[in-house]
């Protein structure tokens, strides 16, 4: 707390009117406007974790992760001993005789493999890759300078279209219409070099036969 | 999942080709927000989950980036017609002419119109989510308009999972905050 009344551009504190009539409040330093609405979750406390006590001597068992911490639990999973920062209560012990407690290696591995999501998540998008690697290099600025980037992009678009049809981790049904449009557009431009080649090899050997 | 679009997009083009596009979805208790990056095409995608009940506010915070933006495309846009006119003159042949002119004024035009564009209708901001732990950004719900329309779609789903803070409450938070600085 604290922070809210704060100008988020060069921290000069503010009158906080924008809080009560949800105007465009400018700083008076900066005068950048901000609009700040506030929700009850504002006045919910977080809990600060708790560091543990130190260990006493070398008869006392300590944290398998804090050397110098007094061990206060046992991984239900594993056995470490863990001390009072390092106990997590197990997210998914519902068989209601134990709370469970976990260490924090075991806390993520079980948070994997029960399928639970965490917060933040990336993806990479192969078939939006390549269309991108198909469709990119026809644009007209960039096919007349980088016309010799298909030799490339093409075989790299089919690589990636057909390797990995339906490959593609979305959170949402994908359909596969990238990847159509990308085998469509790169097969034609390898044919088309294809093509080339062949005209080339044709024309130099027609050429010496000819001469 | 049953994640609903919301009807709302953000998109800022980082340069001509490289694309930023946000998209946000909802659930019963929370939201995806999904920002895409790419070149003309997304192949990139980056997933966030925001709870409402954890989000303790949201920020909108005016920037002066448009300005630079709407400046940069005029710029360039009184550049190519200025060119258009300049390689006109050198020009003899009247039908060259001609092609240059309607090529790169047409190519000048269209900046200068964006850059217009932007001067007056996408006025830029910060989005920022404000949670216990964290101060979010929300990169691509970066022009005043849709983080207003977004703000407003999402204070919706907040305050049915939280509830509404009366003026007493906002009163009081304002003097938490000065009481803590």
């Amino acid at each position: 707390m604290g922070e809210l009344l704060k100008c988020r551009k060069c921290g000069v504190l503010l009158k906080g009117g924008s809080i009560l009539d949800g105007s465009y409040e400018a700083c008076p330093s900066c005068q950048a406007s901000s609009r700040l609405k506030v929700y009850p979750a504002y006045f919910d406390k977080i809990e600060k974790g708790k560091l543990g006590q130190k260990a006493l001597g070398d008869k006392e068992a300590t944290c398998y992760f804090h050397p110098d911490r007094k061990a206060v639990a046992i991984c239900d999973e594993c056995g470490k001993f863990v001390c009072e920062l390092c106990a997590i209560p197990d997210p998914l012990a519902n068989d209601g005789a134990s709370e469970g407690v976990l260490c924090p290696e075991c806390y993520s591995r079980k948070l994997e493999s029960s399928g639970r999501r965490g917060g933040r998540e990336e993806v990479f998008l192969y078939d939006g890759m390549a269309v991108s690697l198909a469709v990119v290099p026809l644009i007209p600025p960039i096919c007349i300078i980088m016309y010799w980037a298909i030799i490339f992009t093409a075989p790299a678009a089919l690589f990636l279209s057909i390797a990995y049809w339906g490959k593609t981790r979305h959170f949402m049904p994908r359909s596969k219409i990238r990847n159509i449009v990308a085998i469509v557009f790169s097969l034609l431009q390898v044919l088309f070099l294809i093509g080339i080649v062949v005209l080339i090899v044709t024309s130099l050997t027609f050429g010496e036969m000819g001469s | 999942m049953s994640y609903t679009k919301l009807k709302i997009k953000g998109a800022s083009m980082q340069s001509l080709l490289s694309v930023r596009k946000s998209n946000l979805w909802l659930e019963e208790d929370h939201f995806l927000h999904v920002e895409g990056r790419g070149l003309i095409f997304t192949f990139w995608e980056h997933y966030q989950r925001l709870y409402f009940e954890n989000i303790k506010g949201i920020i909108i915070l005016t920037t002066k980036l448009y300005l630079i933006h709407s400046v940069s495309y005029s710029l360039i846009g009184l550049f190519f017609l200025l060119l258009g006119v300049g390689s006109s003159l050198l020009v003899s042949d009247n039908l060259t002419k001609w092609i240059v002119i309607l090529v790169v004024g047409a190519i000048g035009t269209l900046f200068l119109i964006r850059g217009i564009f932007i001067g007056l209708f996408r006025k830029s901001c910060k989005f920022l989510i404000l949670t216990n732990v964290a101060a979010i950004e929300i990169p691509s719900l970066n022009t005043m308009r849709v983080a207003e329309n977004t703000e407003k779609i999402l204070s919706g789903f907040i305050e049915k999972a939280q509830g509404k803070l009366d003026q007493e409450g906002l009163k009081k938070v304002i003097e938490i905050e000065k009481s803590d600085l």
